[in-house]
């Protein structure tokens, strides 16, 4: 495998203030990778950068970040657009033409459980499935990757859990390179193939895990295997805390 | 849902009917004499007896009416984007803005009479000058509440300035500048009317001031209820214009 994305010795402050302090990490083509860090570390910017929002002071980020499939914390679709609307955005914005846009989002509605609501508006959705509709469209971008950012911090538990064992579903049939940020343990074991932990203020890499368990496993949260990926990536967290 | 809509057009007319029936009664009551205050039958007789003759003067005001309102849209939406485009601009457009409206209409309609003589266009102005305040501040805040995170997601999409009108700044500021119409709609008509009651040879205002001084408080009645039925026939065009234009707020309302 090569690496798809790598970010070099990435620094990045606001003012005084040093958010980010030589961040470095590589995303394999077809991998999932997940950024796992406390709430306000800097996980957030960490991702603008990726994204070409926000610059940096020093290091270097290569890869195809101008092609990346986009899901914001809170979906942030266009209110004024439909669900086929607001999938289709990307393609319309890089020139495709309407009849293979359409087709496109058409074909994998199903998948996403969005079939039926094609012309429903967002606040017409529930939270769950406008979550669904901004991963749809960061897919149908046909993004060389895709970049989440905590994807179902906003839900309950119930929802999140279904979610998440949904999407791991779904990754292993897109076989799309992935990476995603999150405060929230149990998603980087269900969804990652690997985890990257992050300290707080500033935040710089404690440590990496890979997870090597089968989707059935992913999916029983209660299973001690499940439990003993939590458990390392929990006690990678707190020898950071103490350094 | 048919039956329900069907059910909210023809509140519309119960209310209407509700206040002509109190209106009625008031004065099959108190028995006040027609020069006094007309009933409705009379005043309604009164429209069509002289509808040839009013039915001139009311086109003279749709006329200035719609043309002062067209005026005062693009006027409204040009001040809102100067505003929109630095903190510099809006500190210098918004107090002047706001002054304006401190302008007694009484005082500053004769004037624009003066300016510009008692033809259509003095009319005109008077109607875009009423109307271009509540459009301006109303298109304003449109383009305020534009999300800045959804400007961020269109720029990681690689959407161009053209792309920022067409899926971000129009659809989101739309709500706000058709508020501010549908607000300008009834002010519009008031204004014509009012700048042909000071001076002119046609419109409404110019039948009022005639009716008035001839004693003829019926037809002053009629020409009252025209006034109040092109308000709400623009009131609703406006209203109807948005429902189409803002689905998605539309169907917000019904929820």
């Amino acid at each position: 495998m090569r690496p798809l994305l790598e970010v070099d010795r990435l620094s990045k402050s606001y003012g005084d203030l040093p958010v980010l302090r030589d961040v470095a990490f590589h995303v394999d083509e077809g991998e999932s990778l997940a950024i796992l860090g406390p709430s306000g570390c800097g996980k957030s910017t960490l991702l603008r950068i990726l994204l070409g929002l926000e610059g940096y002071d020093a290091g270097e980020v290569r890869g195809p970040v101008d092609r990346a499939g986009y899901l914001p914390q809170d979906a942030l679709l266009f209110p004024w657009k439909t669900v086929v609307q607001n999938a289709e955005l990307p393609l319309q914005i890089r020139g495709v033409d309407r009849k293979r846009r359409r087709e496109e989002v058409a074909s994998r509605l199903p998948s996403f459980g969005l079939a039926g609501f094609e012309d429903a508006y967002p606040h017409e959705l529930s939270g769950g499935m406008r979550q669904r509709a901004g991963l749809l469209r960061a897919v149908v971008s046909g993004a060389a990757v895709l970049v989440l950012d905590e994807p179902f911090g906003a839900l309950d538990t119930l929802t999140r859990h279904r979610l998440q064992d949904w999407l791991s579903g779904l990754m292993s049939e897109l076989h799309r390179t992935m990476l995603f940020v999150t405060h929230d343990l149990e998603e980087a074991v269900v969804l990652a193939d690997r985890v990257l932990v992050l300290s707080g203020r500033p935040a710089g890499v404690i440590g990496e895990r890979g997870i090597s368990l089968s989707r059935e496993e992913r999916s029983d949260r209660l299973s001690p295997l499940f439990y003993r990926e939590k458990d390392g990536l929990l006690s990678m967290i707190r020898k950071g805390d103490e350094r | 849902m048919k039956g329900k809509n069907g059910w909210k057009g023809y509140r519309w007319f119960v209310s209407l009917g509700l206040i002509a029936l109190l209106w009625y009664g008031v004065t099959a009551i108190f028995r006040v004499p027609t020069y006094l205050f007309p009933s409705p039958a009379v005043t309604v007789r009164a429209i069509v007896s002289d509808a040839g003759f009013l039915g001139r003067h009311v086109a003279i005001t749709i006329v200035e009416t719609l043309a002062g309102f067209g005026m005062a849209v693009f006027a409204g939406v040009t001040v809102a984007i100067l505003m929109n485009a630095s903190r510099l601009s809006r500190d210098l457009i918004y107090p002047p803005l706001v002054l304006s409206q401190a302008i007694p209409l009484i005082a500053i309609a004769p004037l624009i009479l003066i300016w510009f003589g008692l033809g259509i266009l003095a009319k005109v102005l008077i109607v875009a000058f009423v109307c271009f305040f509540p459009i301006a501040v109303n298109a304003y805040e449109g383009f305020r509440s534009v999300d800045p995170a959804l400007r961020d997601l269109l720029e990681a999409f690689g959407a161009g300035r053209a792309d920022r009108y067409r899926h971000l700044y129009v659809p989101a500021t739309l709500p706000g500048i058709l508020a501010g119409l549908k607000i300008a709609a009834t002010y519009s008509v008031l204004g014509a009317v009012v700048g042909e009651w000071l001076g002119g040879s046609l419109g409404i205002g110019v039948y009022m001031t005639r009716a008035l001084q001839s004693f003829r408080t019926d037809r002053l009645f009629g020409a009252i209820l025209v006034v109040m039925l092109l308000s709400l026939c623009l009131f609703k065009l406006v209203d109807g214009a948005s429902r189409r234009l803002t689905p998605w707020m539309e169907r917000r309302d019904h929820d």
